[in-house]
């Protein structure tokens, strides 16, 4: 395409630069909450540096319990272990549905995807409690499992859609060029189209470990052991009853979100980028 | 199949026995303490692990947000606490719902202060039977006292020297410290919490004897608000947009000399900040001690766990010794009189002086019904320190709101009509089914099985987990839920929200205002997330842009940060005095917006906080369209002539639409439930004005009483509104390639 | 190598009917060539035998073996597709093995056999590229290599030249053409274009709207088209039609009359409206005191493209088109009466569209 006149492009560099800045500045008062003394927020459009300190991380990280176990870690690993199970299970039982509903025309199938979207429209703080009464019967309350279940399935809906409709634009020529060629339809579906959809499985991968990762109040709920506890539950614990520790809470904030951003970062090209190439023509 | 699956099901059940069997000798304890509170129990549970090494003690610290929600599900269910602490208010409703045992050992009464022992008293809970726990045996008790919680005043001393004895002297002092950017007393205006010493103190009171009318229309109600206009709009000696945080931070700045607060402050307070603390003035007008509320940390056992062990802990954590331990080291007012002998605690004059407030306090009330009183007499609050209403308009307009609230539940009905015509329905929808079904539906159905092998696990997971909560959610919407009862009510809850018979429609606590807000809400997210999503998408897509990825990694940051966080950040951004965006505008020469004061600035912040957050999605859902758009459309269209609005409509639009589509409709679903906004920037401020349907639903299950059944009515409905919706857009929605195959 | 039967197959779709009852036996070692515009279900034909899809009624035979019910995978055939369907994340040496490894061959016998269909392809050297790194030509080549890979019963190509350009699908017919007479397997060849269908093709079945109009060896179908559709269909320009009337032994039509000889018919001829049908080809300005038939016709414009010429006139009403070779057609212009001969022509019944030859109407 041909580069439109310099003003132009100037015009298109400020806006983005300004839309930057303000989508920048309230990540800017959560850096000045977490690593200044001053609690609060009026220390955002000044801030004073004086008070610079790593005591909030620091504390945040050198969390231990009664026996000695670093906390922190343990946490860390709960939320990756959680977020990681609920990722794998939610983008497994996903692109196979979406497979299904991509590639066959069966009774149930227009019902099945209004089904999906039709479970989005139920408020979620009516489902804790039913939830837990489930996850209970089922002998997952305080177990990493009983989390995953609950994460994997409350992000299928959205995946499955995605899927579908990604699958949708790979052509149907491929998965019957494999059919002759031998392949079974299982393998149809994983040495074909899985490859052929990594655009699509890494952004479901993404935004199902988004919702796991940041969920709070079900964890909260499900889990009734410190050392079993995923980050944002501790990180909800500097807000209480009588006020709140929000340095602690910023800097936790910011331990939090980092492995996302990072992620982010890494995914991001697939995010956006199709895998228009060498897509049959 | 189906006898694998029942020896299944034993195996789980025994091996779940088991394991409880197990565990038989753990004693398993609750609370949410922070900091040094928390570390202190902990010492104490520590020194009782040394002296009794066979009992093994889990302590979990569980966070504040979550705590209640998590005793109730967690008790009935046997994976909840046998010992835990909660504030006493708590008692009437964990007694009705049977969540604790009264203490089974007579109470060394004499141990515990006689204030912190009477609010926990059997019989002492207002709005229960009193046999529901046995007779009320004199010195029987729900729990031990560990610790109380009440207000007194803070103040530096490098601004005061002596702290005021009566309201009018602490007018005094303050007037003299304020000027421009400083306050003389500040604290948290919003709550009625904090409102009380006066309220208390002006002769007011909150509830009839027998805890089951409100009192709040009166003459001294209307006087503690003539106090609160006058500390506020006529002195202006108190900040009016002063949250917690900001109370602290303007208290160690020295930008503010008395504070009215609790003991958690003293935590808060900075190194090097001179400071004290004293009982509350006397009240000028009626010579009366301003009276605080008083909320009794209570160690409570859970309902069938009282054994040896659990009584043996608790015993041991309440005991004097373990008092002095959370009194030195956690800097508690403790309950146990022996403390307030030690000499290193009386050495502490800021326990001494709690000790002092403490015999001039109100125990927070235990009713069923002050749980409805706190929202209006917020708003009440609210209105009154804005000077939006009269205080005694102010505090009937609250009454008349509590009326409300507290309808009585809808008479019971019979369900069998129900269940008869809900059975009806299916075999009726079934006959339909399978009258009408497809030609060849059976052969239809084998020849997909492939599809169904590939369904199975998304449909067992769907089901279980979403499909029998949700049918829960809807069954609940037909049962009302009052203080231990629970009726079937058929579609009493429905017609009563519908007809919304206790407002006139315009009025902001109306079912069909807040309707009206919640389209507005969502219409104006999803308008500004398309809006803003589209044009950064248009701007990153050219290839001759530099520094494409960085712009896009920094425009994508807002969805990486979870909602509550973004939520709580803008809260604070958006302070109508300390905030940084009335700073922006003061800079910019602009006068400051009261962010909360009206509707339409609350309505805005809640956008633009949630604009915030959601635009990416959109951006990103874009851009992907935009990229996969052949440049040879383009190209045809520029050869055709189309200039570059043209060519936007005539070729973007359209071949982003298939794209835009779905993405919208989820948007605009996610958006109308998008519980976390408004509940936590705005609040529904004010006076519940930009609440929207989710928010006052929630506000019905968890802040008003537990009445969940209406919540659920409440939650179907909003369900019912986005059903019709989709409906609407149906076609739309349509795949749009039928499966092939 | 083996053979293929289709007996009485139909497939509907609801109340749409793609193909009834059809018939056809493909013989091993045989290059069939199915025919006909588009929707006239010859694509529906091929993918029912590759099991793509599952006839409403029918049976399907592979080799004597009834594979109605067979997985696509099953039935050891293979399929060269019009947009190719090469993976686009697989190598060319990839996309060629995956058939092999379905199979579970042994790596080094893949390789063996990938090299070697490879090279008699001439895409030996592109083993390591992707199917985006490729021209139409060499993707085309690529399908076909995975086909003739699995050395299968049966080969099927689903118009397999039609996205290429003009140049490149002559020599790659010569190469199938050449590959069939090499590997001397069963083929089905599904295309809309009848040139291909005439040079390719042992045998040519001609489908309109889910029937067969016809099927023979290529010329005889183009000689002697049983009907009017399939007369229009084969040969280009397509065949004449001049409205004609028996008149006691002989065919009158605008200003001129020819013998019932001439189409090759001695008596029995309807009566009503009939065709006399002339392919371009088959027209000559005649020359005078010619024995051959004649029409009489005038010039509306001639052609030339320098090896020969086409002469468009009106005989009475009636647009025909006739082929000249390009000394034919010197001195000739448009207004100009002519007279054209032809030295073969058949006849057809207008209403039911049917030649009308020996047997009388067939």
């Amino acid at each position: 395409m041909s580069r439109p006149r310099l003003l132009l492009r100037l015009a298109a560099y400020g806006v983005l630069v300004l839309t930057a800045l303000v989508v920048l500045s309230p990540i800017y008062a959560v850096l000045v909450m977490a690593f200044s003394r001053a609690p609060g927020f009026s220390v955002v459009v000044a801030p004073d540096w004086s008070t610079f300190t790593l005591d909030h991380v620091k504390g945040f990280l050198s969390t231990h319990d009664a026996e000695g176990r670093w906390l922190f870690g343990r946490q860390l690993l709960n939320s990756v272990v959680v977020s990681g199970g609920a990722t794998l299970v939610g983008v497994l039982f996903a692109t196979s549905a979406g497979y299904a509903f991509s590639r066959f025309k069966f009774p149930g199938h227009r019902a099945g995807m209004v089904g999906f979207l039709v479970t989005q429209m139920f408020p979620g703080t009516m489902m804790i409690v039913p939830l837990y009464l489930i996850i209970n019967a089922l002998g997952l309350v305080d177990t990493v499992a009983g989390l995953v279940a609950v994460y994997a399935t409350t992000a299928l809906p959205f995946c499955v859609w995605m899927l579908k409709g990604y699958f949708d634009t790979i052509p149907i020529d491929l998965d019957e060029a494999a059919l002759i060629d031998g392949a079974s339809r299982v393998r149809v579906f994983y040495q074909v189209l899985l490859p052929l959809a990594r655009p699509a499985i890494a952004v479901t991968a993404l935004f199902s470990f988004l919702g796991a990762w940041n969920e709070f109040i079900l964890a909260a709920t499900l889990l009734s052991r410190e050392e079993k506890f995923t980050l944002p539950v501790t990180l909800y614990r500097h807000i209480g009853a009588y006020g709140a520790d929000w340095g602690a809470f910023a800097a936790g904030s910011i331990i939090v979100s980092i492995p996302v951003c990072v992620l982010f970062l890494f995914l991001e090209r697939h995010l956006v980028g199709g895998l228009s190439a060498g897509a049959v023509k | 199949m189906r006898r694998g699956l029942v020896i299944g099901g034993l195996a789980v059940a025994t091996l779940s026995c088991l394991s409880r069997l197990g565990q038989a000798a753990e004693v398993v304890l609750w609370h949410s303490y922070r900091a040094g509170e928390m570390e202190a129990l902990d010492r104490t549970v520590d020194r009782f692990r040394h002296e009794h090494p066979d009992t093994k003690v889990r302590v979990l610290a569980v966070p504040y947000g979550a705590y209640q929600q998590k005793l109730i599900s967690a008790i009935p269910a046997g994976h909840g606490p046998d010992l835990f602490i909660a504030a006493h208010d708590q008692l009437g409703d964990m007694i009705r719902r049977e969540l604790i045992e009264p203490v089974p050992a007579a109470l060394a009464s004499a141990q515990f202060l006689d204030e912190t022992l009477r609010p926990l008293a059997v019989g002492a809970v207002q709005g229960i039977a009193a046999g529901a726990a046995g007779p009320a045996t004199p010195g029987r008790s729900w729990g031990w006292p560990m610790a109380f919680k009440t207000l007194v005043l803070f103040y530096r001393t490098d601004l005061v020297a002596t702290p005021p004895a009566t309201t009018d002297g602490m007018i005094e002092i303050a007037h003299a410290l304020t000027r421009p950017g400083r306050f003389g007393l500040a604290y948290n205006l919003a709550e009625f919490y904090f409102h009380a010493p006066w309220y208390f103190g002006s002769g007011a009171e909150l509830l009839s004897a027998d805890g089951l009318s409100a009192r709040i229309e009166s003459e001294a109600a209307a006087a503690s608000g003539a106090f609160l206009r006058r500390l506020v709009l006529e002195e202006r000696v108190v900040p009016t947009d002063a949250n917690g945080a900001l109370v602290t931070e303007m208290f160690n700045r020295g930008q503010v000399a008395m504070v009215v607060n609790g003991p958690w402050f003293i935590s808060e307070i900075d190194r090097g900040v001179p400071w004290k603390i004293a009982t509350l003035p006397r009240m000028s007008a009626s010579d009366r001690p301003a009276r605080p509320l008083l909320t009794v940390e209570g160690l409570f056992v859970a309902k069938g766990r009282a054994t040896p062990e659990t009584v043996g802990l608790a015993e041991a954590l309440v005991s004097d010794s373990a008092a002095r331990i959370r009194a030195l080291e956690g800097g508690q007012p403790v309950a146990n009189r022996a403390a307030y002998d030690d000499p290193e605690v009386a050495a502490r004059s800021v326990l001494g002086t709690f000790r002092a407030q403490l015999e001039q306090t109100v125990p927070m009330p235990t009713a069923p019904l002050v749980a409805l009183l706190w929202e209006p007499l917020n708003e009440a609050l609210r209105q009154i320190s804005r000077g939006a209403l009269a205080p005694k308009v102010a505090f009937a307009a609250a009454a008349s709101r509590v009326r409300v609230l507290n309808q009585p539940l809808p008479e019971s009905e019979s369900a069998a009509p129900f269940v008869l015509g809900l059975l009806l329905l299916l075999c009726g929808a079934l006959a339909v089914a399978v009258w009408r079904r497809p030609p060849r539906f059976v052969a239809r159905l084998l020849a997909a099985r492939a599809a169904y092998a590939f369904l199975l696990p998304t449909a067992i997971g769907m089901t279980l987990l979403v499909a029998v909560p949700f049918l829960m959610g809807l069954g609940l919407g037909f049962f009302a839920f009052g203080p231990g009862e629970v009726r079937f009510v058929g579609f009493a809850n429905f017609v009563s929200i519908i007809t919304a018979a206790e407002y006139p429609v315009t009025h902001p606590l109306s079912f069909y205002f807040t309707l009206v807000v919640t389209v507005l809400w969502t219409v104006a997210n999803v308008l500004l997330h398309v809006g803003i999503g589209f044009a950064l998408a248009l701007l990153l897509s050219p290839a001759w842009l530099k520094g494409r990825g960085l712009f896009r990694v920094l425009l994508i940051l807002p969805w990486t940060i979870p909602n509550y966080i973004t939520a709580l950040v803008f809260k604070g951004l958006f302070n109508a005095q300390f905030g940084a965006v009335n700073a922006v505008l003061v800079a910019l020469g602009l006068s400051p917006v009261g962010w909360f004061d009206g509707f339409w600035p609350a309505f805005a912040a809640n956008v633009v906080t949630n604009v915030w957050l959601g635009f990416p999605f959109m951006m990103v859902t874009l851009l992907g369209a935009l990229q996969a758009i052949p440049q040879d459309l383009y190209d045809a269209a520029r050869v055709d002539g189309a200039g570059a609005w043209q060519r936007f409509v005539g070729v973007t639009l359209p071949q982003v639409g298939p794209a835009l589509l779905p993405a919208v409709i989820l948007g605009t679903i996610w958006t109308f439930n998008m519980f976390n906004i408004v509940f936590l920037v705005s609040e529904g401020q004010p006076e519940g004005s930009t609440d929207i349907l989710v928010t006052e639903a929630y506000r019905w299950a968890f802040v008003r009483n537990g009445r969940y059944g209406y919540a659920a009515a409440y939650s179907t409905i909003i369900f019912v509104i986005l059903v019709l919706y989709s409906l609407v857009t149906r076609r739309l929605v349509a795949p749009r390639s039928e499966a092939r195959v | 190598m083996a053979g293929i039967e289709l007996d009485r197959i139909s497939k509907h779709y609801g109340d749409t009917v793609i193909l009834e009852e059809l018939s056809l036996a493909i013989n091993e070692g045989e290059l069939v060539v199915l025919v006909g515009p588009s929707g006239c279900g010859k694509t529906t034909i091929l993918r029912m035998i590759a099991g793509l899809l599952e006839p409403s009624r029918g049976r399907i035979r592979i080799d004597g073996r009834d594979v109605t019910e067979t997985l696509p995978g099953e039935r050891d055939i293979a399929m060269v597709f019009q947009s190719y369907a090469l993976y686009p994340h697989m190598t060319v040496f990839e996309n060629v093995a995956f058939p092999l490894r379905v199979r579970r061959l042994a790596p080094g016998e893949i390789s063996r056999r990938v090299n070697e269909v490879t090279k008699l392809l001439g895409i030996d050297h592109l083993l390591g590229r992707k199917p985006a790194a490729l021209s139409g030509g060499q993707r085309q080549r690529v399908a076909m290599g995975r086909a003739i890979v699995r050395e299968p019963k049966a080969f099927l190509f689903d118009e397999p030249l039609s996205n290429l350009d003009a140049a490149l699908r002559g020599r790659m017919r010569g190469e199938i053409a050449g590959l069939h007479r090499r590997l001397g397997a069963t083929m089905v060849y599904v295309t809309h274009d009848q040139h291909e269908a005439m040079t390719l093709a042992d045998r040519l079945v001609l489908l309109n709207k889910g029937k067969i109009e016809q099927m023979g060896r290529p010329l005889d179908v183009y000689r002697e088209p049983k009907t009017r559709f399939v007369a229009e269909f084969i040969g280009s320009p397509p065949m004449n039609f001049v409205p004609v009337e028996e008149r006691a032994g002989s065919l009158a039509g605008a200003g001129f009359a020819v013998p019932l000889s001439a189409v090759g018919v001695k008596s029995g001829v309807p009566g009503g409206r009939l065709l006399l049908g002339v392919r371009p080809e088959a027209l000559k300005v005649a020359t005078s005191g010619e024995a051959l038939p004649t029409l009489k016709a005038e010039i509306d414009w001639i052609e030339r493209t320098g090896s020969d010429g086409y002469l468009y006139a009106r005989v009475g009403p009636t647009s025909i088109v006739a082929r000249l070779s390009a000394a034919a057609g010197q001195g000739l212009s448009p207004g100009q009466r002519v007279d054209l001969s032809f030295s073969q022509a058949r006849l057809f019944d207008e209403v039911s569209g049917r030649a009308v030859d020996d047997a009388g109407v067939a």
